[in-house]
């Protein structure tokens, strides 16, 4: 059973088509990346997987259920669009999360996440005091609190550091559930992604490895890259 | 419905309510800066030779409760729009329900803190005692109460609706539903034709309800219109806030906060 599957999802705000007919799936276990220009529709199809948007059309499967409440309490997000409460400290706010997905041994629970990600001297700080970094890395704890079974991480490394950004990727390396992924920074995606869908204007052009997309290259490119491979999708030559 | 996400959600009220000075400070500041303002005037006329306290320090106690009420409900849901913290919160499992009623239980606590210390503030500064009234009384919190969180909820639902834009609709709502309030004068003395529109409102009926039972009557009949209407005006609140928060998933206003 795939973990995530997407058939046929269509989006738009009025005359505005922000996805058309979207249809993938992913495997339990496997890291999915998702690339495209800005304005691709990334964002727009992370909100509506994660229940917060909804699709003019379409259906979505989590292991073969529609979003419910079951499904919300296996799912997590970390965007770096997004924050959680700036006026509270970064304890407090992983307490109320974990409070709502009811974690066992919560106290535990965000130490280790706060370790791993090494913002444990940050615990005490409230969340408009910290570093863009630190606030990344405060929504990867938020976002692993409930040790999810399906995680979308959206841009999730923006803003860090290469050594943090470093670390992080081999925390996500580690993880034991169904990833999304997406970033603009193609050596990450290459690097953590087992396959990768490229959207352009709401549409999805293609789903492959990275490998296969270079290959696609060879004809005009001398070693290409994954960074080559997104530049000729973005301007259509592709 | 589940109550330790009741709970998660009062833990984080809990926490923005002791995190800084301001959240304190609209608790007890603004209420006790009225009642002084309002009773300084009501002890002014009072010299004129009418006693008015009833109307002016009774109606202002109750008036700041149920601001209070709706403004806390309001702003502890706008606070997740500032921290850009919408967004996260609507992909967890929380529902409408217990969004709704954390935020009520919440801005509850607050209020009765506040109508605590207008309390003692109007007994001190005033000698007006505002427990001094029919025993039955008591009851008309009830509707005041449903009735805030009511108007509350149509608040969170414009702006869960359209998003963040429209803040500012927190703050002046009760301003708008004072005049058809009856808080500080009685429901007589509007115009003929918008007193039928007051007695649509459960406020008229509980702010009018309330001065009778300060001067020791106590009218059933009153109770309980105003109870009825409060349940009527919460239960069209609720269906606006779940309507909206469906709009809002529709129009990304949520996805955008």
């Amino acid at each position: 059973m795939n973990a995530l599957e997407v058939k046929e999802l269509s989006k738009n705000y009025g005359t505005y088509q922000a996805l058309d007919n979207v249809s993938f799936s992913i495997k339990k276990g496997e890291v999915f990346g998702l690339l495209g220009p800005n304005g691709a529709g990334k964002t727009t199809l992370i909100n509506i997987l994660i229940g917060i948007l909804t699709a003019n059309k379409g259906e979505v499967t989590y292991f073969g259920e529609t979003l419910n409440e079951s499904v919300k309490n296996k799912i997590n997000v970390s965007s770096a669009y997004r924050s959680v409460s700036a006026m509270i400290t970064v304890e407090q706010n992983l307490r109320v999360y974990a409070d709502i997905y009811n974690v066992k041994n919560p106290e535990e629970r965000i130490t280790e996440l706060l370790k791993r990600f090494l913002i444990n001297d940050i615990r005490k700080k409230k969340v408009r005091e910290i570093s863009s970094g630190q606030k990344t890395r405060v929504n990867l704890c938020k976002a692993l609190i409930n040790s999810p079974e399906i995680l979308f991480l959206d841009e999730a490394t923006a803003g860090l550091d290469p050594q943090i950004a470093k670390t992080v990727r081999e925390e996500i390396k580690k993880l034991d559930c169904t990833i999304l992924f997406t970033s603009h920074i193609m050596s990450e995606v290459e690097e953590l992604c087992d396959r990768i869908a490229f959207l352009r204007k709401g549409k999805i052009i293609g789903i492959e490895t990275a490998e296969h997309y270079k290959k696609l290259l060879h004809k005009t490119h001398t070693n290409p890259t994954l960074e080559d491979v997104f530049i000729s999708i973005a301007e259509e030559k592709l | 419905m589940k109550l330790h996400r009741i709970r998660a959600l009062l833990r984080k009220h809990y926490y923005l309510s002791t995190a800084g000075i301001s959240r304190s400070f609209d608790m007890l500041y603004w209420p006790a800066f009225g009642l002084i303002v309002f009773g300084l005037t009501a002890l002014f006329v009072e010299e004129q030779g009418a006693d008015i306290r009833i109307f002016l320090i009774g109606g202002l106690i109750l008036w700041v409760v149920f601001e209070r009420l709706q403004q806390d409900i309001n702003i502890y849901l706008l606070e997740d729009f500032w921290s850009g913290n919408v967004a996260n919160e609507y992909a967890t499992p929380i529902t409408s329900t217990e969004r709704f009623i954390a935020l009520f239980i919440t801005a509850l606590i607050r209020s009765i803190i506040s109508l605590g210390l207008m309390a003692l503030l109007g007994y001190t500064l005033y000698a007006f005692n505002f427990f001094n009234i029919h025993p039955a009384g008591i009851l008309y919190a009830l509707p005041l109460f449903l009735t805030a969180w009511a108007l509350a909820a149509v608040v969170a639902g414009l702006v869960v609706q359209h998003g963040i834009r429209i803040q500012m609709i927190a703050w002046a709502v009760a301003a708008l539903v004072q005049p058809i309030a009856a808080a500080f004068y009685p429901v007589s003395i509007l115009p003929n034709w918008l007193q039928p529109i007051a007695y649509m409102t459960p406020l008229a009926h509980t702010f009018e309800g309330y001065r009778e039972a300060l001067a020791g009557n106590f009218m059933l009949g009153q109770l309980i219109t105003a109870t009825i209407l409060s349940v009527l005006f919460i239960l069209i609140g609720y269906a606006y806030f779940v309507y909206s928060e469906n709009k809002g998933k529709e129009n990304s206003t949520i996805a955008e906060n």
